[in-house]
């Protein structure tokens, strides 16, 4: 049950967005592909579009650090929908002025088993398993 | 319903026959139900959650969940908005890294 990942300039995984509290999906139909970055110390960003087509509420500001800047970001509840790997993941999500690509920071990824295959431009993506499951069946 | 055969190395053979036996007693059908809840288990989607949420009208907290869809189902249930309340997502961030360390 293993999800491929796709390689550009970096590594992206396809998902969906969905917002319950208002019942909206982006996108509606099919998946968007996120960069992996593992620079990212929170769970997602999403452009400012993207932000308003699910009609998020903002919950609260935060500050992105970069490198050459900060900036203030709207943060709001949002669900990850990885659905070849019948996982999804309730978190939240950063948007800022200027965000142009979806980002699956380190938060998201503690949900996630990734082997990257840097020689072959190659990588997956799995569930994680349970360690004491794995425990029990691998002593 | 359908009979598959699958091979199992001794090691996992030996634990499914001692669970089953556990649960079931040697009884006829045990290791087929230990199999399908497993493999249920397996296939069935998985809900994770890494925030808790809470619902809060006039400083006052009304419901919390790591669900999203209970939040949705509390606001639904109680005729509420997302303009009456507001949703607090917990643990709170106030600061996030992105790009390169060392910089700061």
């Amino acid at each position: 049950m293993s999800l491929e990942l796709y390689f550009y300039d970096g590594y992206y995984i396809p998902i969906a967005l969905s917002n319950p509290l208002s019942g909206r999906r982006y996108p509606e139909r099919g998946e968007v592909l996120a960069l992996i970055d593992t620079g990212f110390d929170g769970f997602l960003v999403i452009p400012q579009e993207i932000f308003g087509l699910l009609d998020i509420i903002p919950s609260r500001e935060a500050t992105i650090i970069g490198v050459c800047c900060e900036v203030k970001s709207e943060v709001g509840p949002i669900r990850l929908i990885i659905d070849p790997l019948n996982l999804i993941v309730d978190g939240e999500c950063a948007t800022y002025r200027g965000a142009r690509e979806i980002i699956l920071g380190i938060e998201a990824l503690s949900k996630l088993k990734l082997m990257l295959d840097g020689c072959r431009h190659k990588g997956t993506a799995d569930r994680c398993m349970s360690v004491p499951e794995a425990v029990k069946v691998f002593p | 319903m359908g009979v598959i055969t699958v091979k199992l190395s001794d090691h996992v053979e030996e634990l499914l026959r001692k669970e089953a036996f556990r649960r079931f007693g040697g009884k006829r059908g045990g290791i087929s139900r230990i199999v399908e809840e497993a493999l249920v288990a397996l296939l069935q989607k998985k809900k994770e959650s890494v925030r808790l949420y809470r619902v809060v009208m006039d400083g006052k907290t009304l419901f919390e969940s790591r669900d999203l869809d209970q939040i949705a189902e509390f606001l639904r249930k109680n005729n509420l908005s997302l303009r009456d309340v507001r949703v607090l997502i917990l643990p709170s961030r106030d600061k996030y890294r992105l790009g390169p360390r060392g910089v700061h």
